[in-house]
């Protein structure tokens, strides 16, 4: 017997030993597949980028590890994404055997999860299949087709030959999901399932698909556990689907069908509400895996529903709410954590902040990627390791924020000497005004600040606050370093502002996201983009009067697809106007003159007019530094003004390559 | 209700009015394009509930008002019609809306009218009915439009 290591004598409960089925799990963690990577063929065959990401995975230290959906049927009526993996013929084995060898060898559970999407399927197909004809709620899934009985009775052989399938490729077991509304969601649901045969209506006849599925894929792999993923809670309630209550009837049913363990879900797709984003507060859904737990007991229950943090987890194991903590987006995000949890090394832990930036990939039918990660996806590239440098060199960042950061602790990885030279006295760049203002949940976004100042400590890397780098310090400084990358960010181009009538009265947004200025109670937000909403936002919250005037179109164009409802969601139960094609023209004491499109005119009141936008790169020290170092880069928002996503992933390739 | 809902969806006037206002959100918008606004109760739906076999099914002997807006020569035009099933639509989408979400709307026909569709859509008031795939609708231009309402056009996973 191995000696514990610290970490996993501190978090006992998540480290002990479980059980599913015949087997023993190392301890109680499991990935989940959350969603999938959209790495592999359009024809549903796994890549070898696929298989790089999976080997990470198998060694992230679970004690059970999920494979990504698979749709089952030929046809494809089950696929979701674009690059979803199939399983519907032995075809696709050789690579399912080397992914289920991989975890068998990093000593987990192999589970094959088996994903129709049904309502949300159909991809390449132009239709979806469901129980009934429920029009679609949302113009991103396809129109709906209504399964007959004959189609429904080889569904499940489908479903029953893909379990079959993905144990002969080596996996321990299966596990179907009606996570998020797929298929099986769509037959439990009284929301999707309006039929009148024996498979509709009743809870009981609504929950006999799931039942004959659970019955055929016993019989075809009865020496394997077989999970299955339901919803504790739908949030379809306005639409007129599934109580809790019924939710919970409908997982008794699959637990006396003989079901191995049930993993509690939250919410569809199509849901009003978020389940699973940064503006819900770790722990929320919690309640819903208890009263699962309380209703099973001998049940082997799973959750991780914004449950990110192993703490809380382990707590939660000990308090009886369930036997296994689900993960998925955390481990995307540092597939360390398990690790870094059984070293208790948790402060080095990379957080997942909830972005959505996954999600909102995947729904542009492009590959997963992380914004706190920037190699998941990029496992197969040599570019994205890191490596130890060939030569060793003194390397300066000019700018603390996320670009600059990221690439001195990634260059420092690799043995680089490395000095940040910041103008402000702290770490973080715009980042941190900004994060403070997020109305979700700052601590998500200012984990990465404090991320960031904990790594530099331990790697060493040399932080000079207070210190503006520029012409004179390089002169004084000169040939003392090999490298400099300017990741200085981005400002509000004053210059672009200075045809407004009274433009010097315009103060900056980011100065006022710091509190370095204070303001009215009348604002206009010049700029809808995400830094102006997140301003607007937190300054209504505050109590101000706030019109956003925004000159494109929209507002929010620049927010990732996942987070731009909730933004907008927000900007109107906040009540804050917002002027589209439209342009301030004017500022003085009793407000600002707004344009419009059409040219019409209207004075807005206010006494503060903040400027978030237009943006320019700080691009000015590229020139004065160019004939004074041997290496010169740059990168974030030095190069062009986005976010943080590409602050970070530029700083992390940076940092590699150095 | 429902004749009140008549009146008001035949205000063709100050629907059109509202659309102008808008029209930025319909210049992408393919010739041909078409949006229609129907009351629920005709139809036999609610949340939860949809007629069986609904695509073919008749609205009884009355028929439906039925509001539509239809994209020709660069703008977007309101017209009603009086209509005997969801067939004689011919909408690339419907927003099935219950009696006071339509008297809602009509009330804010000179403010907010999208607005306030768009926070009874979330509610699960007006319930969305497509009748296009994703690809047909971005390439007939409704992207502005449906991001208006709140509509995740490009998935949604909260």
């Amino acid at each position: 017997m191995t000696t514990p290591r610290p970490g996993e004598l501190k978090l006992r409960n998540l480290f002990q030993t479980g059980r599913i089925g015949r087997f023993t799990s190392a301890n109680r963690i499991k990935y989940g597949a959350c969603c999938v990577s959209n790495y592999n063929t359009r024809d549903g065959f796994i890549t070898a980028r696929e298989l790089a990401r999976m080997r990470v995975i198998a060694r992230t230290g679970c004690g059970i590890i999920t494979n990504q959906g698979a749709y089952p049927d030929p046809l494809g009526e089950g696929k979701a994404y674009f690059r979803q993996v199939a399983i519907y013929d032995d075809k696709f084995l050789p690579q399912f055997e080397e992914i289920a060898r991989d975890i068998r060898d990093a000593g987990a559970i192999g589970i094959q999860q088996i994903l129709h999407a049904g309502r949300y399927g159909g991809i390449d197909l132009g239709y979806c299949v469901q129980p009934s004809d429920v029009p679609q709620t949302l113009p991103h899934f396809r129109p709906p087709r209504v399964l007959t009985k004959e189609e429904i009775r080889e569904m499940v052989r489908q479903h029953a030959d893909a379990a079959k399938r993905s144990i002969k490729a080596g996996f321990d077991g299966t596990e179907v999901t009606s996570f998020m509304g797929y298929l099986l969601a769509t037959f439990n649901s009284k929301f999707t399932n309006q039929r009148t045969d024996e498979y509709g209506g009743s809870l009981e006849n609504r929950g006999r698909f799931m039942r004959e599925l659970i019955d055929a894929i016993k019989q075809a792999t009865p020496e394997h556990p077989l999970i299955v993923r339901l919803n504790g809670a739908e949030l379809m309630d306005r639409w007129g689907g599934n109580t809790e209550d019924e939710c919970f009837e409908l997982m008794q049913q699959a637990a006396d069908c003989g079901v191995d363990m049930i993993s509690v879900t939250v919410g569809w797709q199509e849901a009003p509400d978020s389940s699973i984003g940064r503006d819900i507060q770790p722990g929320h859904w919690n309640y819903l895996a208890a009263r699962a737990k309380r209703l099973l007991p001998n049940v082997p229950i799973t959750f991780g529903v914004r449950l990110p943090d192993p703490r809380m987890a382990n707590q939660c194991i000990a308090d009886g709410e369930f036997d296994f903590w689900e993960v998925c987006r955390p481990l995307l995000a540092d597939p360390e954590l398990v690790h870094k949890a059984a070293e208790d090394r948790l402060d080095e832990v990379r957080r997942c902040i909830g972005s959505l930036n996954c999600l909102s990939r995947l729904f542009r039918d492009l590959p997963y990627t992380c914004t706190m990660n920037p190699a998941l996806g990029h496992e197969v590239e040599p570019e994205y390791h890191v490596t130890p440098a060939a030569v060793k060199k003194r390397v300066m960042v000019i700018g603390a924020g996320p670009a600059g950061m990221e690439c001195a602790i990634t260059a420092a990885k690799r043995g680089h000497q490395v000095t940040v030279f910041e103008k402000s006295d702290h770490v973080g760049g715009n980042l941190r005004g900004y994060a403070a203002r997020d109305l979700a949940r700052p601590d998500d976004l200012e984990s990465i600040v404090r991320h960031y100042e904990l790594m530099a400590r331990k790697l060493g890397v040399e932080l000079r606050l207070g210190t503006e780098a520029n012409a004179k310090l390089m002169r004084s400084i000169l040939h003392q370093y090999d490298v400099a990358v300017v990741a200085v960010g981005a400002r509000v181009d004053r210059e672009a502002l200075r045809g407004i009538e009274g433009h010097e009265r315009i103060l900056d947004g980011l100065a006022v996201a710091q509190g370095a200025v204070s303001v009215g109670s009348r604002i206009v937000v010049i700029g809808g983009g995400k830094v102006g909403l997140t301003l607007a936002e937190s300054l209504r919250k505050g109590g101000a009067e706030v019109t956003i005037v925004e000159a494109e179109k929209r507002i929010a164009g620049d927010v990732m697809p996942s987070f731009k409802w909730r933004h907008t969601a927000w900007v109107d139960e906040l009540e804050i106007t917002t002027l589209t094609l439209s342009r301030v023209t004017r500022v003085a004491d009793d407000g600002c003159t707004v344009v419009n499109a059409k040219g019409e005119t209207r004075l807005v009141p206010a006494d503060t007019v903040i400027a978030t936008a237009p943006r320019r790169s700080n691009q000015e020290l590229f020139h004065e530094f160019e004939w004074m170092i041997d290496e010169l880069h740059g990168c974030g928002d030095a190069l062009i003004p986005r976010g943080i996503d590409a602050a970070i992933h530029e700083g992390y390739r940076l940092g590699a390559r150095i | 209700m429902v004749s009140d809902a008549n009146t008001m969806l035949a205000d063709v006037a100050g629907w059109q009015r509202m659309l102008d206002r808008h029209a930025e959100l319909f210049t992408e918008l393919a010739p041909g394009a078409r949006i229609g606004i129907l009351p629920r109760e005709p139809t036999g739906f609610a949340p939860g509930r949809q007629p069986a076999g609904w695509r073919d099914a008749r609205f009884g002997t009355a028929g439906a008002p039925f509001l539509a807006w239809e994209a020709a020569e660069g703008r977007m035009h309101a017209r009603c019609e009086q209509i005997g099933g969801f067939g004689e639509a011919r909408a690339d989408f419907l927003l099935l809306a219950d009696a006071q979400s339509i008297a809602e709307a009509y009330a804010a026909l000179e403010g907010d009218a999208l607005g306030r569709l768009k926070r009874r859509i979330r509610r699960g008031d007006v319930m969305l009915c497509t009748f296009r795939t994703r690809a047909e609708l971005a390439r007939a231009g409704y992207e502005d439009f449906l991001d208006s309402l709140g509509l995740a056009f490009m998935g949604a996973c909260r």
